[in-house]
C-alpha cells in the first residue's frame, strides 16, 4: 500500500476528473496498478460507487450499451456539481 | 438491442433501489436494537443504582440530580460510541480498510464526517439519551421516539437546500403521514404528559436536529468516503468526544468534579459494560447503513425507511426487557398497544409514498396496458 496514494474511494471519483467518460470496468483497469491489492476494488463495488455518485449528482450517466460478454454497460461523465465538489473537496 | 439494454438497465436500476432501501430499513431495525440494549445497559449494576437517586457504590452519597440527567447521558453516550467504534475499526480491518482510513481523516470530507460526529454524536445523542431519560423517568420512554422522529423532515428539507436533492409533493406528502404515524407510535402515552415527559420531547427535538443535518450531510458523504469507513471515524469521535470532554465537563457543571474518574471507572468495571458492548454492536449497522442508504435513496426517502426505528425502538424495549425479561423487570414493560402497530403500518403507507410518485406510478399502468 503506497504511501502517497489517496483512499479507493476518492481515487475512482477523480478517475473522472477533467471529462473522460468511462464505465466500471474501465475504473477497475486503470486503477489496478496502484490498488490492485485493495479487497474493494471489484467491478460489483466501483459499480456501486459510481451509481451512488451518480445519485448524488457529482457524475452524469451518458450511454448504456452491452460489453463483449453480453453484460450491461454504463458509462459515466463528471457533472458540473461533480467538478466543483472535487475542485472544492478532494484537491490537497 | 436497444429494448434489451433497456431493459438489462431498468433491472439494474431497480435493484440498486432495493438494494439502498434495504440498507436504510436495516438501519431502522438496528437502531431498535441498539436503544433496546442501550435502555437495559442503564438499568444493570451500577447504573440502576446511579438513576434510583439512592447511595451507589460502597455508600456514596446520591448524585445530584444534574449529573445524573446530563453526566450520565454523556458517559453512557460515550461508552455506547467507542464500543460501536471499535467494532467498526473491526470491520475496517477486515476489509484492509484502516490504510484509507487514516488518510480520508486527514482530507476534507474526513473532517466534515468527523463535524458531523460532533453534531450527530455529542450534541444529538446525548439530547437523545436526556430526553429518554426524563421521559423514562416520567414512566413512558415511547414518548420522545415521534418526537425524535422529526429528523426526517428536517434531514429532507436540508438536503433540498445544502444539496439541490428533488423535495416534490409526494415525498412531502409521504414525510408528514410519516411524522403522523410516529405520533400514533408514541401517542398513547400523551395522555400522560407530566413536566418531565415535556423536558424529554424539548431534548429529543434537539437530537432530531441534530440528526437531520448529520443524515443529509454524512449521507451526501458517502458518495465520496466508502460507508465502513464513514462509520468507523463517525462512531470513534463521537466516542471520544463524547466521554474526555463532555462527560467531564458536564460532571464538573454538576458540582462533582472530583467524582469523575470514580463514575467512569465503575462505570467501566460494571458487568453493564457487556450490555455497552451489545448496544454499540448494534449502533454500528444503526449508523453505517443510515448514511449508505442516504446516500443511495436520497436524504428524504432514507431517512423516512430509518424513521421505522418509531416504532422498532419501543417494539425492541418491549422485546429484550418485556418479552425476554432480560434486567427482571419485565411487567414494567407492557406490549405495544394496537394503535402502535396501526402506527407502524401508517408509517410503511408513508415511507411508499416517499419513495414511488402516485402519479408515474398510475401513468406507468396505463403504458403498460
Amino acid at each position: 500500500m503506497g504511501r502517497d496514494l489517496m483512499p479507493l474511494y476518492y481515487a475512482i471519483v477523480k478517475h473522472f476528473e477533467g471529462g473522460a467518460e468511462d464505465c466500471a470496468e474501465g475504473v477497475v483497469r486503470a486503477l489496478e496498478a496502484d490498488y490492485g491489492s485493495y479487497k474493494l476494488l471489484t467491478r460489483a463495488d466501483v459499480e456501486e460507487a459510481l451509481a451512488t455518485a451518480r445519485e448524488n449528482g457529482l457524475l452524469d450517466e451518458t450511454r448504456c450499451d452491452l460489453d463483449e460478454n453480453g453484460e450491461l454497460r454504463i458509462c459515466y461523465r463528471v457533472s458540473d456539481f461533480g467538478a466543483d465538489m472535487m475542485r472544492r473537496y478532494l484537491d490537497r | 438491442m436497444e429494448q434489451r439494454v433497456k431493459k438489462l438497465r431498468e433491472e439494474r436500476r431497480r435493484r440498486y433501489f432495493v438494494r439502498g432501501v434495504a440498507f436504510a430499513v436495516a438501519s431502522g431495525i438496528c437502531y431498535g436494537l441498539y436503544t433496546g440494549f442501550l435502555t437495559l445497559a442503564e438499568t444493570q449494576g451500577v447504573w440502576g443504582e446511579w438513576f434510583a437517586g439512592g447511595p451507589w457504590g460502597d455508600g456514596r452519597p446520591a448524585l445530584a440530580a444534574f449529573t445524573v440527567t446530563f453526566a450520565l447521558a454523556a458517559l453512557a453516550a460515550g461508552i455506547n460510541d467507542l464500543f460501536s467504534g471499535i467494532w467498526s475499526l473491526a470491520v475496517c480491518a477486515k476489509n484492509r480498510q484502516l490504510g484509507d482510513l487514516a488518510k480520508t481523516v486527514r482530507t476534507k470530507p474526513g473532517l466534515v464526517m468527523v463535524l458531523c460526529a460532533a453534531i450527530g454524536g455529542p450534541f444529538a445523542t446525548i439530547a437523545y439519551i436526556v430526553g429518554l431519560n426524563a421521559a423514562t423517568a416520567a414512566g413512558n420512554p415511547g414518548v420522545i421516539v415521534p418526537i425524535a422522529a422529526l429528523n426526517c423532515a428536517i434531514g429532507a428539507v436540508l438536503g433540498r437546500v445544502l444539496f439541490r436533492q428533488d423535495l416534490s409533493a409526494h415525498k412531502v406528502a409521504g414525510i408528514l403521514v410519516c411524522l403522523v404515524a410516529a405520533a400514533l407510535i408514541g401517542g398513547t402515552s400523551f395522555a400522560s404528559m407530566g413536566p418531565e415527559a415535556l423536558t424529554g420531547c424539548l431534548f429529543a427535538f434537539l437530537a432530531a436536529f441534530g440528526w437531520g443535518f448529520e443524515g443529509c450531510v454524512a449521507g451526501f458523504g458517502t458518495a465520496l468516503i466508502d460507508y465502513r469507513i464513514g462509520i468507523a471515524i463517525r462512531q470513534t469521535s463521537a466516542g471520544i468526544l463524547e466521554l474526555l470532554i463532555m462527560f467531564p465537563l458536564l460532571t464538573a457543571i454538576g458540582g462533582e468534579a472530583g467524582s469523575i474518574l470514580d463514575l467512569a471507572g465503575a462505570a467501566f468495571t460494571s458487568p453493564a459494560v457487556l450490555v455497552f458492548l451489545m448496544s454499540g454492536f448494534f449502533a454500528m449497522p444503526a449508523f453505517s447503513f443510515w448514511y449508505k442508504g442516504n446516500s443511495m435513496c436520497g436524504t428524504a426517502l432514507g431517512m423516512a425507511c430509518n424513521g421505522m426505528y418509531a416504532f422498532w425502538g419501543p417494539f425492541f424495549i418491549w422485546v429484550i426487557m418485556g418479552v425476554l425479561g432480560i434486567g427482571g423487570m419485565s411487567e414494567s414493560y407492557p406490549p405495544l398497544t394496537p394503535a402502535q402497530w396501526a402506527g407502524a403500518l401508517v408509517m410503511v403507507a408513508g415511507i411508499f409514498c416517499i419513495a414511488v410518485n402516485p402519479a408515474k406510478l398510475l401513468r406507468a399502468n396505463k403504458e403498460e396496458e
